[in-house]
Order: structure tokens, then sequence, then C-alpha cells
């Protein structure tokens, strides 16, 4: 990276108010050493005069209001290198502002929803409370959170319903808190459609701050609902195990008719595109539709599958 | 495209004291407007409060002796220019609820595996929630999830652009909320300022992106009095590269669970300091500085690099366990236990600001308050501004509520309107965007108001941000007439009031014929504390800077020495 004298970025530019259609506009700044993508931004606006749209205030991973996606990775731009050549793209999964500012109304809206404020079990006892480094520890690792909102921009789930990572890393916070006594599994289920998430592991990839969404924050709050027996947040994962068995392979139109039911409706115009591009054969989906896909030993796999279940029992 | 909006309290600020300002006028059952020029709990100041001062006391006894060595301590702190009723009450409050507070908010104050809080060792100064580095970023989360549970009405980046009055009242303000290109006129009964410190004005500086001063200049616009304002304080071990990286702090504070600090070397690879050599003082910014200077006289480290901070003596478990820091080390492979961290000074804190009551937080100028740290009480620090914005909330909840509205004058909200409606232009084509005329002004800043300063230097920094005023301002314009995220047209209002800022910065400067603290003038190199242990007061008097002065009251703590050379003094 050091041998190159300059960073071309080329970058997304839109203003909904005045603008007919996006675009891309490429700026050259000279590279120093150690150089981030902020950086480059800066340089743009503050050497050649161009006025782009982007949010930051603090540069060192504190306040989370830089997102963008980089070459279809999402960064915080205060964070990452600049590479020599770069598309700058606004975080995706959000409203545009303006060329690379989202919308961060919409979190907030879905993290409130979900009432992520400490309700204590028992009334605070005053300083210093019993608490060990042990019992916080879970819940430690979300206080990292700075709320970028890179999960949620990755997440296939994140839609109308589902709160998306970045609230409910919000909600994990109390919920894994050992003081805490609200009604967080609830919410999770039945406010944050917890069970919407496909477990697909990109918020835990896009995580600046090193925090296990998937693992530590949502599975969290599942073996909470799980515990209290509030619903099934697993209704994914066992579509997409019985097809298994069933199959011995994953047709992905039986496993969008599964798991979505009747609102697979919603994704006719989506599927018809793809049957005239030639994305989707016909033969497919009809197959896919009438359960035909079979594997030729799915025997052996069933056999497999029910040792396992056996042993888990 | 304008709209008017009336709330009790107007609270301009969206950090420790802003925030903490609109919560308990809220809970007292005021209506409050809260304007943040950035996101609330994600701009300004507070989130970079990484440690907290500690204080543990098992007995009354305890807690007096506790109480008196933070006064002593505060008196250095804030090179005895601080208001010492005020700090004896912060104080109080800070040993006696502050904590309590936290915990109440869900703060997790560090522990370890069996409860007890993670202090230094052995002095037990400092605690961390839960993070060193992220304390206050951790609290402003919290506070903004209660801002927003209680459906306060709260409009972010939205900048004040100017107070209104009624009869020498302020009664409101006029706002630009450039996120959707809209003007606000906004009546109160009530105003506080809580805009934090006014240091990004130079080109190293810790401020965030927004940082432009605006609360000293819509104070001292309104006719309020500025004090101090020349006492700027320094950070030493900042990082110099990369730039965005330029406001990560390399702690000379005790790490937590050991008695080490971070050291510093110069260009020769000689270590010129520790925090340790001033066991008795946690915090040692202002002798860190002091011993910088003597490092960059001697042409082995410059105020913009070549010394370099170690946490090569760290244990690495410590390192990796309980600092934000220690990622940008890994980052940019280097390794904590071997490789140093290049540094350069930035501007940090004020000691000085809007003059200010510290019983009720009230300026000179009625209906107007300022809170936290653009106020001239104390140096920041996260319990004082709490504390301020709680004060203010109870006092305006006693003495304004029944205040009748008052409607501001007509002809001055029109005139700020009409200002503001003017910047919103792209001509001319060829011209300066407003964010390249304030990278100039911080330029001039840099050069001319640093940390050295001479009557010399300083005059030339005038004359140079009378050339920005003539040149830069007649050929600025903005990007875009997009009306959605303009920062350009929130930059052009900041020109205007960073070119105010910085000329009474200087006029102040050339004021004070001494050195104290963190002001050090090459001409007048003695702490003077029988001339000079008086604060600076300015303010606007038929439309010139008129400056005097006015003894400090020295109540519970007074310097050792009248007159002492600067170097040999720890304040």
């Amino acid at each position: 990276m050091t041998d190159n004298e300059f960073v071309r970025a080329k970058i997304f530019r839109f203003a909904p108010d005045i603008d007919d259609a996006p675009r891309y506009e490429t700026f050259e700044v000279s590279h120093e050493p150690n150089m981030r993508v902020l950086d480059v931004l800066e340089r743009i606006i503050h050497e050649q005069g161009q006025s782009l749209a982007y949010r930051w205030f603090c540069g060192v991973k504190k306040c989370g209001a830089c997102g963008v996606q980089v070459n279809g990775r999402p960064v915080l731009a205060c964070w990452e290198p600049a590479e020599p050549e770069m598309v700058i793209e606004p975080l995706p999964n959000h409203q545009i502002v303006r060329d690379l500012v989202v919308d961060r109304q919409d979190f907030d809206a879905r993290t409130m929803s979900l009432d992520p404020l400490l309700k204590r079990k028992e009334p605070y006892p005053g300083f210093p409370e019993p608490l060990t480094a042990t019992e916080m520890a879970p819940a430690a690792e979300m206080m990292d959170c700075i709320e970028c909102l890179l999960c949620t921009s990755m997440c296939p789930a994140y839609g109308e319903k589902f709160a998306g990572p970045a609230a409910l890393v919000q909600l994990a916070k109390t919920a894994l808190d050992p003081r805490d006594g609200g009604p967080r599994a609830g919410t999770a289920y039945e406010v944050g459609h917890i069970a919407e998430c496909v477990s697909c592991y990109e918020c835990t990839q896009a995580c600046p701050t090193d925090i296990r969404v998937l693992e530590h924050a949502i599975d969290g709050l599942r073996r909470q609902i799980v515990a209290q027996d509030i619903g099934d947040v697993a209704h994914h994962h066992h579509v997409y195990r019985d097809l298994t068995v069933r199959q011995g392979l994953v047709s992905p139109v039986t496993l969008m008719l599964r798991s979505k039911g009747w609102r697979v409706l919603s994704e006719l115009p989506h599927a018809i595109v793809l049957v005239i591009r030639g994305r989707l054969l016909l033969k497919g989906l009809i197959d896919g539709l009438l359960n035909r896909n079979r594997m030729r030993n799915v025997e052996e796999l069933d056999v497999i599958a029910r040792a396992l279940q056996e042993d888990q029992t | 495209m304008v709209q008017h909006v009336r709330a009790d309290v107007l609270v301009i600020g969206g950090g420790g004291a802003g925030a903490r300002a609109a919560l308990e006028a809220h809970d007292l059952g005021l209506d409050v407007l809260l304007v943040v020029k950035g996101l609330l709990g994600k701009s300004g100041c507070s989130i970079f409060a990484g440690s907290l001062d500690f204080f543990s006391s098992e007995s009354d006894e305890q807690n007096e002796e506790a109480i008196h060595k933070t006064m002593e301590f505060l008196g250095k702190y804030t090179h005895y220019l601080g208001d010492q009723e005020y700090l004896l009450k912060s104080t109080h409050f800070h040993h006696e609820e502050f904590w309590a507070w936290l915990e109440k908010l869900g703060l997790y104050i560090l522990r370890d595996e069996r409860g007890a809080i993670v202090t230094d060792i052995p002095h037990k100064t400092q605690a961390w929630a839960p993070k060193m580095g992220m304390s206050g970023a951790t609290l402003m989360n919290a506070l903004r999830k209660e801002v927003l549970h209680r459906k306060i009405r709260l409009l972010e980046e939205t900048s004040v652009t100017a107070l209104l009055q009624k009869d020498g009242r302020v009664v409101g303000a006029v706002a630009l909320d450039f996120l959707h290109g809209e003007i606000y006129v906004i009546q109160a009964k009530a105003v506080v300022l809580a805009t934090g410190h006014s240091n990004h004005l130079s080109k190293r500086s810790t401020g965030t992106r927004e940082g432009a001063a605006n609360g000293w200049v819509l104070a001292y616009n309104a006719g309020a009095q500025l004090q101090n304002i020349e006492m700027q304080w320094y950070h030493v071990s900042d990082v110099r590269k990369p730039d965005a990286w330029m406001r990560l702090h390399l702690y000379p504070n005790p790490l937590p669970g050991t008695q080490d600090r971070a050291q510093l070397f110069n260009s020769n690879g000689e270590m010129f300091f520790d925090g340790n050599m001033y066991p008795e003082n946690p915090v040692p910014y202002i002798t860190q500085l002091k011993h910088l200077l003597r490092q960059v006289q001697e042409g082995k480290a410059r105020f913009d690099g070549g010394y370099f901070t170690s946490y090569r003596h760290v244990d690495p478990e410590i390192m990796d366990k309980w600092l934000h820091q220690t990622q940008f080390f890994h980052k940019l492979g280097l390794d904590p236990a071997r490789d140093l961290f290049e540094n350069g000074i930035t501007w940090h804190m004020n000691v000085g600001g809007v003059r200010a009551n510290g019983d009720t937080m009230e300026t000179d100028v009625p209906g107007l308050y300022a809170a936290g740290s653009v106020a001239a009480l104390i140096t920041g620090g996260l319990p004082n501004v709490v504390y301020d914005g709680m004060i203010v909330a109870r006092h305006i909840n006693e003495h304004v509520r029944s205040q009748p509205w008052l409607e501001p004058d007509s002809v001055q909200a029109e005139a700020e309107v009409k200002r503001l409606t003017d910047l919103f232009t792209t001509e001319p084509v060829n011209g300066r965007l407003p964010a390249q005329v304030k990278g100039q002004i911080r330029d001039v800043m840099w050069e001319h108001m640093g940390f050295l300063k001479s009557e010399q230097g300083m005059q030339q920094g005038l004359a140079s941000l009378q050339r920005i005023r003539e040149e830069s301002l007649a050929d600025m314009r903005l990007g875009t007439i997009s009306r959605r995220y303009n920062a350009d047209w929130v930059d052009a209002v900041d020109v205007q009031d960073m070119l105010d800022a910085c000329e009474l910065i200087i006029r102040f400067s050339l004021f004070r014929k001494e050195s104290r603290g963190g002001f050090y003038r090459e001409d007048y190199p003695v702490t003077d504390n029988v001339n000079w242990l008086q604060h600076v007061i300015g303010s606007r008097e038929n439309g010139e800077l008129k400056l005097s002065t006015k003894p400090v009251e020295l109540l519970y703590v007074k310097p050792a020495h009248e007159i002492a050379d600067y170097f040999e003094v720890d304040y």
C-alpha cells in the first residue's frame, strides 16, 4: 500500500431532493501511510472543495456514526485503512439521506420499541452494588456496542418486522444483565420478531467491536425464549433440518415456501423476473413446489439424523 | 420553511450536561426542547471522558479527608482559576451521589472476579465504566436512551445560530436543522447553553467534527461575560497519525489494576515523562505538557510529532482486557509490548468559558444559563457536568416556571433567518467551501496560537484571521443546494462563529501577561500569583470587546508560591 501514490475513490452521490438518480464520482487523493477511509473523505472536501455528505464525529471508534460500505464490505470509515481502489457507498438496508449519510431514526424507533432500559429485579441497594466481573461478562460484551449499524446493514432478514441485530444487541444488554428483571424474552419474540433471524452470521462478521452478535446477543435472547417456553424461535432452522432429513438437499424454492408460508406470494414478482432472466428454471420451481427434489441416498441421511437425535435425547 | 416552536426550557447541547439538564427538567414537569448539533450522546465532548476519578471512603471522616484532597487536586487542575465555592459543591456530589447515579442508570463500574471495583493500585484514584477509554461513551449511550424513552422533544443535527432577546432577556433562539434543511424560531422561558468545550478551533484538537465554539459566541453576542477563555488545556499523548485518530488519547493516568502509566520518549529514545514522577497526581496533564515543552526547546520533540508513548512496561493482559486504545496498536500492526506510538499535542479542554453562577448556572444575561464545560467554573469532568445539568434544571423549575411568555424581538429573529437564508447559495461557483475556510482558520490557530505563544505571534494570528475575514468570506459558497444533510450550510455559520471565537481567544491571551497551566507565553514565562491570580473577563460593550480582571476567591485552597518559575510548579 505504501507504494501507491494515490488513492482512487469512486463514491456514491445522491441528493434525493434535487437529483433524478444516484451516480458515482471518482476522486483521487494523495496517499499517506496508515491513512484511514475517513482521511480520504476529509481530503476530498478540504483539498478538492467537493461537497460530500458523510457522517462522523469522533474518528476513534466511539461514536459509531461513520459507517459506510467500502468495496461491498460495511466498515467504520475511521477504523479501516484506505485501499488503493475504493468504491464507497452508503450502508445498505437503510434509507439514504444524502450521499453516504443514512437515516438512523428508524433504528432509534425500533430500539426504543424494545424498551432497552435496565429494569431492576431488586431495588437498587446503593453504591457499590454487589456484582462480579463474571456475572457481568455477557452484558459487558454488549456494552461494547457503539450502534454503528454495520450489522443491520448486512442482515438479510432485516425488514418490516425483524428489529435487526443492532436493536437486539441493545435488548440483549439488559437481558444478559444479572440485575435485570424485565420481560426481555417476550419482547424479543413479540416486538423484535427474533424468529425471523436466519442465523447467517453476517452480523457477527460485520461487527467492528467484535461482539458475537449472533452467538451471544441473538442466541442469548433465544435461549431465554426457549427456557421460558415463549415461542418457536427456531422455525427457519426446523424447516431447514426437516428438508435436509426428508430430501437430502435443500431446494431454495421449498425452503422459501416452508419458511414463509403464504407470505411467499410476495416473492412472486421476484421469482418471475428470475425465471425470465433464466436464473430460475421452471422445472426447478415446479419440482420445488411439489417437493420433488430428493437426493438419491437420502435414506442413509435419515439414519444418521435419527442416530443424532437419539444421541441428543 | 421556518418553523415556530415553544418550550419551557430550551437546552442546547447533547453531552452530559445537556442530557442531564433535559432529563431533570422533564422529570420536574417542565416542557423541554433539546437541540443537538450532532447526535445526542454521540457527538460533543462527553464521549471522550475515558476514565472517572474515583474515591472510596468508608466513614464520614474519611470522606471529609478525601474531599479536602480532591479540592487540593482541583485547585491545581484549574490552575487556581476554578470557582472554589462551586468546586466544593460539585465535589460533594461527585463523592456522595455520582456513583450511585451511574449505577442506577445501569452502568457497570468495572469489577474484578470477586466483585471489588477495579482501580489503579495502590492509590485507587480511577475507575471505569466499564473500559478505560469508553466510560463517557457508555454513559452517553445510556443517557441517549433515557431521553428517547421519555420522548423528550429532540432536534438533532440542528445548530443554534443565534439567541433571541426581549428587553435584554434571552427568550428563545434560531436554529438550523441541516438534516432536513429547515429553520426553527424557538421561544423559551429559559435557555441552557450546554455546548461543551470550544476546542475544535485548531488543526489538532480532540473536538468532534461539529465543534466550532458556537456556545461562547452565542453567549458573547447576547451580552454575557466570557472568562479565562485564553486558558487552553492540552493533551500531550494523543496519536499523531493517521489524522482520523488524533483524538485517540494514550492516558498518562494509572492503568486498571496496576500502578503503571504510559511513558513518553523523545526522538533520541530517552524517556522524559512517566506519570509516576507525580504519584500524587492521577491526571498529570499539565506536568506532562511542561516536560514536553522542555523537550521541544531542546530540539528533542515537536508539538506535532517526534515523541512517543510507550506501554512496553505494562502487563499485556491489562492492555488487552481493559483498554479501548490497545486495538489501535494492533490495527496498525504495532505490539504495545514492543512498539511505540507517535504523538502530537491537541487542544483538549478549556479552563474558562461563559461566566456563570455556580449555585444556579445563571449567566449575567437573564434567561440564559451555562451548564457543563461551556461554563467557566471548572475544567470539565463528567461528574461536574452532570452536576451542572441537575442544578440548572432545578433552578429553572423553581424560578422560571412562572415566568410569562415573552415574544422574541421580531426584527432580530427575521434578521437571523435572513442571514441563514443568504448563506444558502452555491455562488460564486469557484469559491471555497465553508469547510475549507474552517481549515484555514484552524491552520492559523495552530501556527500562531499554539501552546508556545508570544505577543508577536499572536498579533500575526489576528492579522491572518482578519485576512480570512476579508478574502475568504467573500467567496465562500455551499457545494450544494440540497436541503438534506447540508453540512456546508451549518459550516458557513460556523466560519463566522469560529472567526469571532478565535479573535476573542487571542485578545484574551494578549491580555494575560504571565504563564500558568496550559497557558505559556515566551515573553512572560513566569507564573505570577501576585498580579495574575485573576480572572480575565471580557464582554461586548457597544460592539467592542472590553477586557478586565477580577480577583479569584481562594476560599479553600491556594498556591504555595507568589511568583514561581513556570517549570517549578505542578499546576
